[in-house]
Protein backbone atom coordinates (compact mmCIF):
# COMPACT_ATOMS: atom_id res chain seq x y z
CA UNK A 1 0.00 0.00 0.00
CA UNK A 2 2.83 2.34 0.88
CA UNK A 3 4.52 1.98 -2.45
CA UNK A 4 1.19 2.51 -4.21
CA UNK A 5 0.61 5.75 -2.38
CA UNK A 6 3.99 6.94 -3.41
CA UNK A 7 3.41 6.14 -7.04
CA UNK A 8 -0.03 7.74 -7.28
CA UNK A 9 -0.15 11.26 -8.57
CA UNK A 10 -1.29 13.58 -5.72
CA UNK A 11 -4.46 15.32 -6.82
CA UNK A 12 -5.90 16.40 -3.47
CA UNK A 13 -5.66 20.14 -2.70
CA UNK A 14 -2.31 21.07 -1.30
CA UNK A 15 -2.19 21.74 2.43
CA UNK A 16 -3.10 25.30 3.28
CA UNK A 17 -5.76 25.53 0.55
CA UNK A 18 -3.42 26.85 -2.10
CA UNK A 19 -4.91 27.80 -5.42
CA UNK A 20 -4.82 24.97 -7.96
CA UNK A 21 -2.93 25.43 -11.18
CA UNK A 22 -5.17 25.95 -14.24
CA UNK A 23 -8.09 26.97 -11.99
CA UNK A 24 -9.20 29.46 -14.61
CA UNK A 25 -9.72 26.61 -17.05
CA UNK A 26 -12.12 24.72 -14.80
CA UNK A 27 -15.33 25.82 -16.52
CA UNK A 28 -13.84 24.90 -19.87
CA UNK A 29 -12.72 21.56 -18.51
CA UNK A 30 -16.20 20.85 -17.24
CA UNK A 31 -17.65 21.72 -20.61
CA UNK A 32 -15.16 19.47 -22.38
CA UNK A 33 -15.90 16.61 -20.03
CA UNK A 34 -19.63 17.04 -20.60
CA UNK A 35 -19.10 17.08 -24.34
CA UNK A 36 -16.90 13.98 -24.22
CA UNK A 37 -19.43 12.23 -22.04
CA UNK A 38 -22.21 13.03 -24.52
CA UNK A 39 -20.05 11.92 -27.46
CA UNK A 40 -19.12 8.68 -25.72
CA UNK A 41 -22.76 7.97 -25.00
CA UNK A 42 -23.69 8.67 -28.60
CA UNK A 43 -21.02 6.28 -29.89
CA UNK A 44 -22.56 3.37 -28.03
CA UNK A 45 -26.21 4.13 -28.63
CA UNK A 46 -28.00 1.26 -30.34
CA UNK A 47 -29.15 1.96 -33.87
CA UNK A 48 -32.48 3.74 -34.16
CA UNK A 49 -35.57 1.56 -34.41
CA UNK A 50 -35.80 0.08 -37.87
CA UNK A 51 -38.07 1.95 -40.22
CA UNK A 52 -41.56 0.65 -40.56
CA UNK A 53 -41.37 -1.24 -43.80
CA UNK A 54 -43.76 -4.04 -43.05
CA UNK A 55 -47.36 -3.59 -43.93
CA UNK A 56 -49.73 -4.67 -41.22
CA UNK A 57 -51.89 -7.56 -42.35
CA UNK A 58 -55.09 -6.42 -44.03
CA UNK A 59 -56.95 -9.59 -43.08
CA UNK A 60 -56.33 -11.33 -39.78
CA UNK A 61 -58.34 -14.50 -39.15
CA UNK A 62 -61.05 -14.05 -36.56
CA UNK A 63 -60.12 -15.45 -33.13
CA UNK A 64 -61.68 -18.80 -32.31
CA UNK A 65 -63.23 -17.82 -28.99
CA UNK A 66 -66.35 -15.69 -28.59
CA UNK A 67 -64.72 -14.00 -25.63
CA UNK A 68 -61.83 -12.81 -27.81
CA UNK A 69 -64.19 -11.61 -30.54
CA UNK A 70 -66.21 -9.69 -27.99
CA UNK A 71 -63.07 -8.19 -26.38
CA UNK A 72 -61.93 -6.87 -29.78
CA UNK A 73 -65.44 -5.66 -30.62
CA UNK A 74 -65.58 -7.57 -33.91
CA UNK A 75 -68.47 -8.90 -35.95
CA UNK A 76 -68.88 -12.57 -34.96
CA UNK A 77 -69.87 -13.73 -38.44
CA UNK A 78 -66.81 -12.36 -40.28
CA UNK A 79 -63.93 -14.61 -41.27
CA UNK A 80 -61.23 -11.97 -41.04
CA UNK A 81 -60.65 -8.43 -39.80
CA UNK A 82 -58.12 -5.62 -40.04
CA UNK A 83 -56.62 -3.80 -37.07
CA UNK A 84 -58.59 -0.70 -38.03
CA UNK A 85 -61.79 -2.57 -37.27
CA UNK A 86 -60.84 -3.29 -33.68
CA UNK A 87 -63.01 -1.41 -31.23
CA UNK A 88 -60.97 1.15 -29.35
CA UNK A 89 -58.40 3.83 -30.01
CA UNK A 90 -55.17 1.90 -29.95
CA UNK A 91 -54.05 -1.70 -30.50
CA UNK A 92 -50.98 -3.27 -28.96
CA UNK A 93 -50.14 -5.77 -31.70
CA UNK A 94 -47.57 -8.41 -30.84
CA UNK A 95 -46.03 -11.00 -33.15
CA UNK A 96 -44.59 -14.05 -31.42
CA UNK A 97 -43.51 -17.60 -32.13
CA UNK A 98 -44.45 -20.06 -29.41
CA UNK A 99 -41.04 -21.74 -29.56
CA UNK A 100 -39.09 -18.47 -29.39
CA UNK A 101 -37.29 -18.29 -26.02
CA UNK A 102 -37.30 -14.47 -26.17
CA UNK A 103 -41.07 -14.41 -26.64
CA UNK A 104 -41.44 -16.78 -23.71
CA UNK A 105 -39.22 -14.59 -21.55
CA UNK A 106 -41.10 -11.41 -22.52
CA UNK A 107 -44.58 -12.91 -22.11
CA UNK A 108 -45.07 -11.72 -18.51
CA UNK A 109 -44.30 -8.16 -19.59
CA UNK A 110 -47.26 -7.99 -21.99
CA UNK A 111 -49.48 -9.69 -19.43
CA UNK A 112 -48.43 -6.97 -16.99
CA UNK A 113 -49.29 -4.31 -19.55
CA UNK A 114 -52.74 -5.88 -19.95
CA UNK A 115 -53.29 -5.67 -16.19
CA UNK A 116 -51.96 -2.11 -16.03
CA UNK A 117 -54.31 -1.02 -18.80
CA UNK A 118 -57.25 -2.42 -16.88
CA UNK A 119 -56.13 -0.78 -13.66
CA UNK A 120 -55.68 2.52 -15.48
CA UNK A 121 -59.22 2.31 -16.85
CA UNK A 122 -57.92 2.04 -20.43
CA UNK A 123 -59.21 -1.46 -21.19
CA UNK A 124 -61.87 -0.11 -23.55
CA UNK A 125 -59.61 2.30 -25.40
CA UNK A 126 -56.60 0.01 -25.74
CA UNK A 127 -56.76 -3.60 -26.91
CA UNK A 128 -53.98 -6.15 -26.99
CA UNK A 129 -53.80 -8.71 -29.75
CA UNK A 130 -51.06 -11.21 -30.59
CA UNK A 131 -50.30 -13.47 -33.53
CA UNK A 132 -48.39 -16.74 -33.16
CA UNK A 133 -46.50 -16.82 -36.43
CA UNK A 134 -45.96 -20.31 -37.87
CA UNK A 135 -47.74 -22.01 -34.97
CA UNK A 136 -50.73 -24.30 -35.06
CA UNK A 137 -53.73 -23.91 -32.78
CA UNK A 138 -52.33 -26.64 -30.53
CA UNK A 139 -48.94 -24.94 -30.21
CA UNK A 140 -50.56 -21.57 -29.63
CA UNK A 141 -52.83 -23.07 -26.98
CA UNK A 142 -49.83 -24.50 -25.12
CA UNK A 143 -48.18 -21.06 -25.11
CA UNK A 144 -51.40 -19.44 -23.91
CA UNK A 145 -51.78 -22.03 -21.18
CA UNK A 146 -48.17 -21.86 -19.99
CA UNK A 147 -47.98 -18.06 -19.86
CA UNK A 148 -51.60 -17.40 -18.87
CA UNK A 149 -52.11 -15.07 -21.82
CA UNK A 150 -55.23 -13.05 -21.01
CA UNK A 151 -55.68 -11.39 -24.44
CA UNK A 152 -56.47 -12.87 -27.87
CA UNK A 153 -53.59 -14.89 -29.36
CA UNK A 154 -54.31 -16.01 -32.89
CA UNK A 155 -52.44 -18.91 -34.53
CA UNK A 156 -51.02 -18.44 -38.02
CA UNK A 157 -49.82 -21.94 -39.01
CA UNK A 158 -48.36 -21.06 -42.41
CA UNK A 159 -46.55 -18.03 -40.98
CA UNK A 160 -47.47 -15.88 -43.95
CA UNK A 161 -49.68 -13.30 -42.27
CA UNK A 162 -46.86 -10.77 -42.15
CA UNK A 163 -43.10 -10.61 -42.36
CA UNK A 164 -41.04 -9.58 -39.37
CA UNK A 165 -37.29 -9.39 -38.81
CA UNK A 166 -37.49 -11.19 -35.47
CA UNK A 167 -39.74 -12.09 -32.60
CA UNK A 168 -41.22 -10.78 -30.51
CA UNK A 169 -42.16 -7.78 -32.61
CA UNK A 170 -44.44 -5.21 -31.03
CA UNK A 171 -46.46 -2.52 -32.74
CA UNK A 172 -48.55 0.18 -31.16
CA UNK A 173 -51.19 1.05 -33.70
CA UNK A 174 -53.40 4.11 -33.32
CA UNK A 175 -56.71 3.18 -34.82
CA UNK A 176 -58.28 5.57 -37.23
CA UNK A 177 -60.44 3.28 -39.31
CA UNK A 178 -59.61 0.63 -41.88
CA UNK A 179 -57.31 2.81 -44.02
CA UNK A 180 -56.07 5.43 -41.63
CA UNK A 181 -54.48 3.50 -38.79
CA UNK A 182 -50.99 4.59 -37.86
CA UNK A 183 -48.09 2.68 -36.42
CA UNK A 184 -46.77 4.87 -33.64
CA UNK A 185 -44.20 2.45 -32.28
CA UNK A 186 -42.40 -0.65 -33.46
CA UNK A 187 -39.96 -2.70 -31.42
CA UNK A 188 -38.17 -5.97 -32.12
CA UNK A 189 -36.69 -8.28 -29.53
CA UNK A 190 -36.65 -7.44 -25.88
CA UNK A 191 -39.60 -5.24 -24.99
CA UNK A 192 -39.54 -2.02 -22.97
CA UNK A 193 -40.92 -2.31 -19.43
CA UNK A 194 -44.71 -2.40 -19.24
CA UNK A 195 -44.69 0.98 -17.47
CA UNK A 196 -42.80 2.57 -20.36
CA UNK A 197 -45.22 1.09 -22.86
CA UNK A 198 -48.13 2.42 -20.84
CA UNK A 199 -46.53 5.88 -20.85
CA UNK A 200 -46.17 5.73 -24.64
CA UNK A 201 -49.78 4.63 -24.93
CA UNK A 202 -51.00 7.48 -22.73
CA UNK A 203 -48.99 9.93 -24.80
CA UNK A 204 -50.39 8.51 -28.04
CA UNK A 205 -53.93 8.73 -26.73
CA UNK A 206 -53.37 12.34 -25.73
CA UNK A 207 -51.76 13.39 -29.03
CA UNK A 208 -52.95 13.11 -32.59
CA UNK A 209 -51.03 10.42 -34.49
CA UNK A 210 -47.99 11.25 -36.57
CA UNK A 211 -47.47 8.98 -39.52
CA UNK A 212 -44.01 7.39 -39.65
CA UNK A 213 -42.25 7.54 -42.95
CA UNK B 1 -13.67 17.85 -6.24
CA UNK B 2 -12.12 16.89 -9.54
CA UNK B 3 -12.53 13.27 -8.54
CA UNK B 4 -16.23 13.61 -7.84
CA UNK B 5 -16.94 15.50 -11.02
CA UNK B 6 -15.00 13.04 -13.10
CA UNK B 7 -16.85 10.12 -11.52
CA UNK B 8 -20.25 11.77 -12.01
CA UNK B 9 -19.54 12.66 -15.63
CA UNK B 10 -18.06 9.27 -16.31
CA UNK B 11 -21.11 7.49 -14.98
CA UNK B 12 -23.47 9.29 -17.38
CA UNK B 13 -22.43 7.24 -20.43
CA UNK B 14 -22.03 4.15 -18.29
CA UNK B 15 -25.57 4.26 -16.94
CA UNK B 16 -26.95 5.24 -20.30
CA UNK B 17 -25.29 2.17 -21.75
CA UNK B 18 -26.63 -0.03 -19.01
CA UNK B 19 -30.15 1.15 -19.74
CA UNK B 20 -29.89 1.08 -23.47
CA UNK B 21 -27.97 -2.09 -24.20
CA UNK B 22 -30.74 -4.45 -23.03
CA UNK B 23 -33.03 -2.84 -25.58
CA UNK B 24 -30.94 -4.19 -28.43
CA UNK B 25 -33.00 -6.64 -30.43
CA UNK B 26 -32.67 -9.98 -28.70
CA UNK B 27 -33.70 -11.72 -31.88
CA UNK B 28 -30.66 -10.26 -33.61
CA UNK B 29 -28.41 -11.60 -30.87
CA UNK B 30 -29.96 -15.00 -31.26
CA UNK B 31 -29.35 -14.94 -34.99
CA UNK B 32 -25.70 -14.20 -34.34
CA UNK B 33 -25.45 -17.32 -32.20
CA UNK B 34 -27.09 -19.63 -34.70
CA UNK B 35 -25.17 -21.26 -37.50
CA UNK B 36 -26.81 -20.43 -40.83
CA UNK B 37 -27.71 -23.67 -42.54
CA UNK B 38 -28.36 -23.78 -46.28
CA UNK B 39 -31.28 -25.75 -47.68
CA UNK B 40 -30.42 -29.43 -47.39
CA UNK B 41 -31.74 -32.58 -48.99
CA UNK B 42 -34.94 -33.23 -46.99
CA UNK B 43 -33.78 -36.73 -46.02
CA UNK B 44 -30.60 -38.61 -46.84
CA UNK B 45 -31.15 -42.04 -45.30
CA UNK B 46 -33.51 -44.99 -45.59
CA UNK B 47 -34.17 -46.61 -42.24
CA UNK B 48 -35.02 -50.26 -42.24
CA UNK B 49 -36.95 -49.88 -39.00
CA UNK B 50 -40.71 -49.87 -39.29
CA UNK B 51 -43.72 -49.57 -37.04
CA UNK B 52 -44.07 -52.80 -35.04
CA UNK B 53 -40.32 -53.42 -34.76
CA UNK B 54 -38.70 -53.51 -31.33
CA UNK B 55 -36.87 -50.24 -30.67
CA UNK B 56 -33.08 -50.79 -30.58
CA UNK B 57 -31.85 -50.27 -27.06
CA UNK B 58 -29.10 -47.79 -26.26
CA UNK B 59 -27.33 -46.07 -23.40
CA UNK B 60 -26.07 -42.52 -23.89
CA UNK B 61 -24.53 -39.82 -21.73
CA UNK B 62 -26.90 -37.02 -20.70
CA UNK B 63 -26.18 -33.30 -20.50
CA UNK B 64 -27.52 -33.30 -16.95
CA UNK B 65 -25.01 -36.01 -16.00
CA UNK B 66 -25.14 -39.78 -15.86
CA UNK B 67 -26.24 -42.11 -18.61
CA UNK B 68 -29.73 -42.86 -19.86
CA UNK B 69 -30.88 -46.21 -21.23
CA UNK B 70 -33.98 -46.65 -23.33
CA UNK B 71 -34.67 -49.99 -21.62
CA UNK B 72 -35.07 -48.17 -18.28
CA UNK B 73 -38.48 -46.95 -19.47
CA UNK B 74 -39.78 -50.34 -20.60
CA UNK B 75 -43.01 -51.22 -18.85
CA UNK B 76 -43.20 -47.73 -17.35
CA UNK B 77 -43.63 -45.03 -19.96
CA UNK B 78 -44.20 -44.27 -23.60
CA UNK B 79 -40.97 -42.85 -24.98
CA UNK B 80 -40.56 -40.24 -27.71
CA UNK B 81 -37.12 -40.09 -29.28
CA UNK B 82 -36.48 -36.74 -30.91
CA UNK B 83 -33.35 -36.83 -33.05
CA UNK B 84 -32.26 -33.44 -34.36
CA UNK B 85 -29.32 -32.70 -36.65
CA UNK B 86 -27.21 -30.18 -34.78
CA UNK B 87 -26.96 -27.78 -31.89
CA UNK B 88 -27.00 -24.04 -32.62
CA UNK B 89 -28.91 -24.38 -35.87
CA UNK B 90 -32.15 -22.49 -36.55
CA UNK B 91 -34.79 -25.22 -36.91
CA UNK B 92 -33.48 -27.38 -34.06
CA UNK B 93 -33.34 -24.30 -31.84
CA UNK B 94 -37.09 -23.90 -32.35
CA UNK B 95 -38.11 -27.55 -32.14
CA UNK B 96 -36.88 -28.33 -28.63
CA UNK B 97 -38.06 -25.06 -27.01
CA UNK B 98 -41.48 -25.96 -28.38
CA UNK B 99 -41.26 -29.38 -26.72
CA UNK B 100 -40.17 -27.57 -23.61
CA UNK B 101 -43.41 -25.62 -23.80
CA UNK B 102 -45.37 -28.82 -24.39
CA UNK B 103 -44.43 -30.59 -21.17
CA UNK B 104 -48.10 -30.83 -20.15
CA UNK B 105 -48.89 -32.60 -23.42
CA UNK B 106 -46.23 -35.27 -22.84
CA UNK B 107 -47.33 -35.66 -19.23
CA UNK B 108 -50.94 -36.11 -20.35
CA UNK B 109 -49.90 -39.24 -22.25
CA UNK B 110 -47.44 -40.40 -19.57
CA UNK B 111 -44.71 -40.07 -22.15
CA UNK B 112 -41.04 -39.35 -21.67
CA UNK B 113 -39.12 -37.37 -24.26
CA UNK B 114 -35.46 -38.02 -25.01
CA UNK B 115 -33.62 -35.49 -27.17
CA UNK B 116 -30.64 -36.85 -29.09
CA UNK B 117 -28.02 -35.29 -31.36
CA UNK B 118 -24.55 -36.30 -32.50
CA UNK B 119 -23.01 -33.21 -30.85
CA UNK B 120 -20.62 -33.66 -27.95
CA UNK B 121 -21.69 -32.94 -24.38
CA UNK B 122 -20.01 -29.52 -23.95
CA UNK B 123 -21.66 -28.17 -27.12
CA UNK B 124 -25.02 -29.58 -26.08
CA UNK B 125 -24.59 -28.09 -22.63
CA UNK B 126 -23.96 -24.59 -24.03
CA UNK B 127 -26.86 -24.90 -26.46
CA UNK B 128 -29.26 -26.08 -23.75
CA UNK B 129 -28.21 -23.15 -21.56
CA UNK B 130 -29.18 -20.83 -24.40
CA UNK B 131 -32.57 -22.46 -24.84
CA UNK B 132 -33.44 -22.22 -21.16
CA UNK B 133 -34.03 -25.03 -18.74
CA UNK B 134 -35.26 -28.07 -20.66
CA UNK B 135 -37.38 -30.54 -18.73
CA UNK B 136 -36.38 -33.58 -20.80
CA UNK B 137 -33.04 -35.42 -20.95
CA UNK B 138 -30.73 -34.35 -23.74
CA UNK B 139 -28.38 -37.13 -24.84
CA UNK B 140 -25.15 -37.07 -26.80
CA UNK B 141 -24.58 -39.64 -29.53
CA UNK B 142 -21.14 -38.21 -30.20
CA UNK B 143 -18.93 -41.22 -29.52
CA UNK B 144 -18.77 -43.74 -31.08
CA UNK B 145 -19.96 -41.10 -33.47
CA UNK B 146 -23.65 -41.48 -34.32
CA UNK B 147 -23.77 -45.11 -33.22
CA UNK B 148 -27.38 -44.85 -31.99
CA UNK B 149 -28.43 -42.89 -35.06
CA UNK B 150 -26.92 -45.65 -37.13
CA UNK B 151 -28.91 -48.29 -35.18
CA UNK B 152 -32.05 -46.36 -36.06
CA UNK B 153 -30.91 -45.93 -39.67
CA UNK B 154 -30.94 -42.14 -39.56
CA UNK B 155 -27.26 -41.14 -39.61
CA UNK B 156 -26.83 -38.85 -42.59
CA UNK B 157 -23.63 -39.04 -44.65
CA UNK B 158 -22.48 -35.72 -43.17
CA UNK B 159 -22.45 -37.33 -39.70
CA UNK B 160 -25.60 -35.77 -38.25
CA UNK B 161 -28.98 -37.25 -37.42
CA UNK B 162 -32.06 -36.86 -39.52
CA UNK B 163 -34.80 -34.76 -37.97
CA UNK B 164 -36.63 -37.85 -36.76
CA UNK B 165 -39.29 -38.79 -34.25
CA UNK B 166 -39.91 -42.28 -32.93
CA UNK B 167 -42.74 -43.09 -30.54
CA UNK B 168 -42.12 -46.26 -28.56
CA UNK B 169 -44.82 -47.92 -26.49
CA UNK B 170 -44.36 -49.29 -22.99
CA UNK B 171 -43.41 -52.67 -24.37
CA UNK B 172 -40.51 -51.16 -26.26
CA UNK B 173 -42.13 -51.43 -29.68
CA UNK B 174 -41.96 -48.63 -32.26
CA UNK B 175 -45.47 -47.29 -32.94
CA UNK B 176 -44.75 -44.12 -34.93
CA UNK B 177 -41.92 -42.95 -37.16
CA UNK B 178 -41.52 -39.52 -38.71
CA UNK B 179 -38.31 -38.98 -40.66
CA UNK B 180 -39.10 -35.36 -41.27
CA UNK B 181 -37.80 -32.90 -43.83
CA UNK B 182 -34.59 -31.73 -42.14
CA UNK B 183 -35.32 -28.13 -43.19
CA UNK B 184 -38.63 -27.93 -41.35
CA UNK B 185 -39.85 -28.20 -37.79
CA UNK B 186 -42.39 -31.02 -37.40
CA UNK B 187 -45.68 -29.55 -36.20
CA UNK B 188 -46.58 -30.69 -32.73
CA UNK B 189 -50.04 -31.76 -33.89
CA UNK B 190 -48.85 -34.92 -35.67
CA UNK B 191 -46.91 -36.03 -32.60
CA UNK B 192 -49.92 -35.26 -30.40
CA UNK B 193 -52.11 -37.49 -32.56
CA UNK B 194 -49.52 -40.26 -32.53
CA UNK B 195 -49.20 -40.11 -28.75
CA UNK B 196 -52.97 -40.11 -28.32
CA UNK B 197 -53.22 -43.21 -30.49
CA UNK B 198 -50.43 -45.07 -28.69
CA UNK B 199 -51.72 -44.10 -25.25
CA UNK B 200 -55.26 -45.18 -26.11
CA UNK B 201 -54.24 -48.66 -27.25
CA UNK B 202 -54.26 -50.85 -24.12
CA UNK B 203 -52.48 -53.83 -25.69
CA UNK B 204 -49.53 -51.61 -26.55
CA UNK B 205 -49.54 -50.04 -23.14
CA UNK B 206 -50.36 -52.46 -20.34
CA UNK B 207 -50.64 -50.71 -17.02
CA UNK B 208 -47.30 -50.63 -15.23
CA UNK B 209 -46.97 -53.60 -12.86
CA UNK B 210 -46.69 -52.65 -9.20
CA UNK B 211 -43.31 -53.50 -7.77
CA UNK B 212 -42.82 -55.44 -4.52
CA UNK B 213 -45.25 -58.08 -3.23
Amino acid sequence: MLSLKIRLFPISPPPGGGRRPFAALRPARTAILLLLSALLTGCFLPPASPPVTEVLPPAIPLPASDQAISYLGLEPGASAFSLGEVEGELVVFEIIMAQCPHCQREAPKINRLYRMLREAGLAEEVKILAIALGNTALETGLYRERFHVPFPLIPNPDGRLLRVDGTPTLYLVKIGGRDTSHIIYQGIGRLPPAGDLLARIRQALANPPTRQK
Amino acid sequence: MFHKKFIILGTIPLFTLLFLLPSRPAAALEKELLYPVPHLAPTATHTTLKVGDPAPDFTLPAVAGGRVSLSAYRGKKIVVLSFVPAAFTPVCSGQWPLYNLAQSLFRKYHAELLGITTDNLPSLYAWCQGMGKLWFPVLSDFWPHGAVCQKYGILRPEGVAERALFVIDRQGVIRYIDIHDINQRPPLDALDRALAEVAAFPVWNPAPQPTGK
